[in-house]
């Protein structure tokens, strides 16, 4: 008996050791220089600021090796230390409401948000934001994104994002030819087609990521312009309470055609493990073909793998047939939190963060753009050629149908993951791309009625 | 016989004020809040009647698959860490060479951080990238490859198998000390009289281990059903909602604001847990009684 139960002792121990094995992430290494510091201020402020520590807190998805350059060089010419805490992508916008809503906020927080989002979930403005009304860095963001970040005509946020074909699909070009396909599909019909030639060579078509929870829902929400292309109207109705996304067939067959993707094994086997960090890795390698990325994934992919010698490309989401570019002028923001202890601090980064030598900091080590969208001069922008071709190929009209659909209509955005999770469980089976539209829509009743909107009382 | 009263009743007064303030009236206070519209996007609280009840089990966000769910992960890990954990505590009392070692390795999963436990296994559960699937291509059985975390089929049996691994060394702990605390003599005699090592098992050290036995589903049952970190750590509910639990929901729930909600789901956690709670201190007394 002893030497049985010993044996499955060992066993059991032998197994465990297994545990510590796992096979770590490669981290891409920042690898520009190290920013060498600007004016340094007198001796006696930096020591009078030895002791304050200000807390930023970030997403995983928007923490660009930018930011961790941009915190030392404040903290080298302030005295002020920084402590940046990144919190995985999935988990980030929960984390932060629960932060806020329990009076233990951060110094320095970014939200996502958008001309309506900022009226309701996500930070509730007047309660937790600093107004930054005043604040000499106000003409620094273009006026298309002011409105993202104020609230009953005062400013409380700072916007620095890029003005790029946010999240079309990168394809691989060659690889594309040597599948036999010739262009770049604009139709669902095409898109499919091509995805399952390149099926046909064993290869994943499209690299999605589900776990990180934020990617797989872009598809649906991006095409908005074309929802509202085919429905005129729908915007507003969706805004005044008179249509709801159940009731938009357009919606239900985009949902159903990503759908139909997935259970044809485009996205792999693994896109509901996939938490983004090796994308550049399955592109560069050839793994997957395509990518909802932007147009500086491209440089990234360049920069990354010299060797590569695969010639890339952008093309529109073509579900049900959009052909329409994805207007967003939204993003993450950054606020200062009004209870913080160390306010004045707090303004101060905000006034470091907006300087033009920080913003080319910002700008040149955040391999994921290739431009910063603000209103003043002083920044070298890098814009590809690709990008330019582009943008120059769609015609103007096609630009200004409406913004996407997270953008231009309300209780839409704040609800970006619990959707993601419904299509996760319309992919397994579990709902129907109408149940998934069902859902948001009494999720949108749910925040309309707790702010007392009146379209629906 | 009348019970002699070594101190007056008023000295458990502190003691009852403290705990009620501390813990019996935010529980009263969240049930009130679970009948109003509370939320952070308005001052005003308003009294809505049973509507948040009526929002958990009527609409098509599936609280009441969190709640099954919560149910489920309840029965199904205490018995997947209480049986394992009894046989090897069985094992580590019979005098092996080096069984503190062995102890000390089978607790040492109980003191990671959850948040460690997550970020370890996420990684090497991962389908294409992660050391378990890889280990079974390298003995060439790709058959046994999974999708652990992500797949609807063995999401489950992964959650229990890590919440095992964390907690199975805690519960064999508690054993260990239950099993010590058996005289040696009781187990001499019954071989004197002819008994193997099951009529042992059977007739000396399970009954003497009951205590233990109790207190390890009583911890089991509280901790299963509060269950939080290792889930969110694990699959944050997914994929989809499949492995949604009710902590899960309130967290949910408080984070979007709609704290009128989240107390109802709150309050059923509650009242769930008091009534589980009575009964088994009530069973535990009885117990007592027949000693």
């Amino acid at each position: 008996m002893k030497k049985f139960l010993s044996a499955v002792l060992m066993l059991t121990m032998s197994l465990s050791v297994f545990a510590g094995c796992a096979k770590s992430e490669e981290t891409p290494a920042p690898d520009a220089a190290k920013p060498a510091s600007t004016e340094a201020p007198a001796a006696e402020e930096k020591d009078k600021n030895k002791d304050i520590t200000l807390t930023v807190m970030t997403s995983q998805g928007w923490a660009f090796p930018a930011e961790d350059m941009l915190t030392q060089k404040f903290e080298e010419e302030t005295g002020i230390k920084v402590d940046l805490q990144v919190v995985p992508a999935d988990q980030y916008h929960d984390l932060l409401k629960a932060k806020l809503t329990s009076g233990e906020g951060p110094d320095i927080f970014y939200a996502q948000t958008n001309e309506f989002q900022i009226k309701t979930a996500t930070v509730d403005p007047e309660k937790y934001c600093i107004d930054f009304s005043d604040a000499a860095w106000k003409n620094v963001m273009p006026k298309t994104r002011i409105p993202a970040v104020s609230y009953n005509d005062k400013l409380y946020g700072l916007m620095l994002w890029y003005d790029s074909p946010e999240f079309v699909y990168i394809y691989n070009k060659t690889l594309f030819e040597e599948a036999g396909i010739k262009e770049a599909p604009k139709t669902y019909e095409a898109f499919k087609a091509a995805c399952e030639a390149i099926k046909a060579k064993g290869i994943t078509p499209i690299y999605e990521y589900g776990a990180a929870g934020w990617h797989h829902q872009l598809p649906f929400f991006q095409i908005g312009p074309r929802y509202e292309e085919l429905q005129p109207g729908l915007y507003k109705g969706l805004n005044d309470n008179t249509i709801k996304f159940a009731d938009s067939k357009d919606m239900q067959k985009a949902l159903d055609q990503i759908n139909e993707f997935v259970q044809n094994g485009y996205y792999g086997d693994d896109y509901m493990s996939n938490d983004g960090t090796d994308k550049e890795d399955r592109i560069a390698n050839r793994q997957a073909a395509m990518i909802q990325e932007g147009p500086a994934f491209i440089e990234t992919i360049k920069q990354k793998y010299p060797e590569v010698t695969d010639e890339f490309g952008v093309f529109l989401v073509p579900f049900i047939d959009n052909q329409n570019y994805p207007t967003n002028p939204s993003g993450p923001a950054i606020f200062g939190y009004k209870e913080s202890k160390n306010v004045e601090a707090v303004k101060q980064y905000f006034d470091f963060l907006t300087k033009p030598e920080n913003l080319q900091i910002k700008l040149d080590n955040t391999s994921e753009w290739t431009n910063i969208d603000i209103a003043i001069d002083g920044v070298e922008q890098h814009f590809t050629d690709i990008e330019k071709a582009f943008k120059e190929s769609i015609p103007r009209e096609k630009y200004e149908i409406a913004p996407v659909l997270q953008t231009g209509t309300k209780y839409t955005n704040d609800q970006w993951m619990e959707t993601g999770k419904d299509m996760i469980s319309m992919f397994m089976g579990e709902l129907t791309s109408k149940q998934v539209l069902e859902n948001i829509d009494e999720r949108r009743a749910k925040l309309a009625k707790s702010q007392n909107d009146p379209a629906w009382q | 016989m009348k019970e002699k009263k070594f101190y007056p009743m008023y000295f458990i007064w502190p003691a009852l004020i403290i705990y009620g303030l501390l813990c019996i009236l935010p529980g009263i206070i969240g049930i009130y809040y679970s009948f109003t519209d509370w939320s952070s996007y308005s001052d005003k609280i308003n009294f809505i009647g049973l509507e948040n009840y009526k929002y958990i089990f009527t609409s098509g966000q599936d609280y009441t698959k969190y709640i099954y769910n919560t149910l489920m992960f309840t029965v199904v890990s205490n018995i997947v860490k209480i049986i394992p954990a009894l046989f090897l505590a069985l094992m580590l009392r019979e005098g092996l060479k080096g069984q503190n070692f062995y102890r000390g390795v089978l607790y040492f999963p109980s003191v990671l951080p959850y948040l460690v436990i997550g970020l370890l296994f996420r990684s090497m559960l991962h389908p294409t990238t992660g050391v378990v699937n890889q280990v079974f291509g390298a003995l060439n059985m790709d058959f046994l490859a999974q999708k652990w975390l992500t797949d609807p089929n063995f999401v489950w049996g992964s959650i229990f198998a890590v919440d095992a691994w964390r907690g199975i060394g805690y519960v064999m702990t508690i054993f260990i000390a239950g099993l010590q605390s058996i005289p040696e003599s009781y187990y001499e005699a019954a071989k004197i009289d002819g008994a193997g090592y099951f009529s042992l098992l059977k007739h000396i050290t399970l009954p003497m281990l009951m205590p233990s036995i109790t207190i390890n589903v009583v911890f089991g049952l509280t901790y299963g059903l509060k269950v939080f970190d290792i889930i969110y750590v694990l699959t944050n509910g997914g994929p989809g909602r499949m492995t949604e639990v009710v902590a899960t929901g309130i967290f949910k729930e408080f984070s979007d604001g709609t704290y009128g909600i989240g107390s109802a789901l709150s309050s059923i956690l509650f009242v769930f847990m008091a009534v589980v709670g009575i009964l088994i201190v009530g069973r535990m007394n009885e117990k007592k009684v027949e000693m």
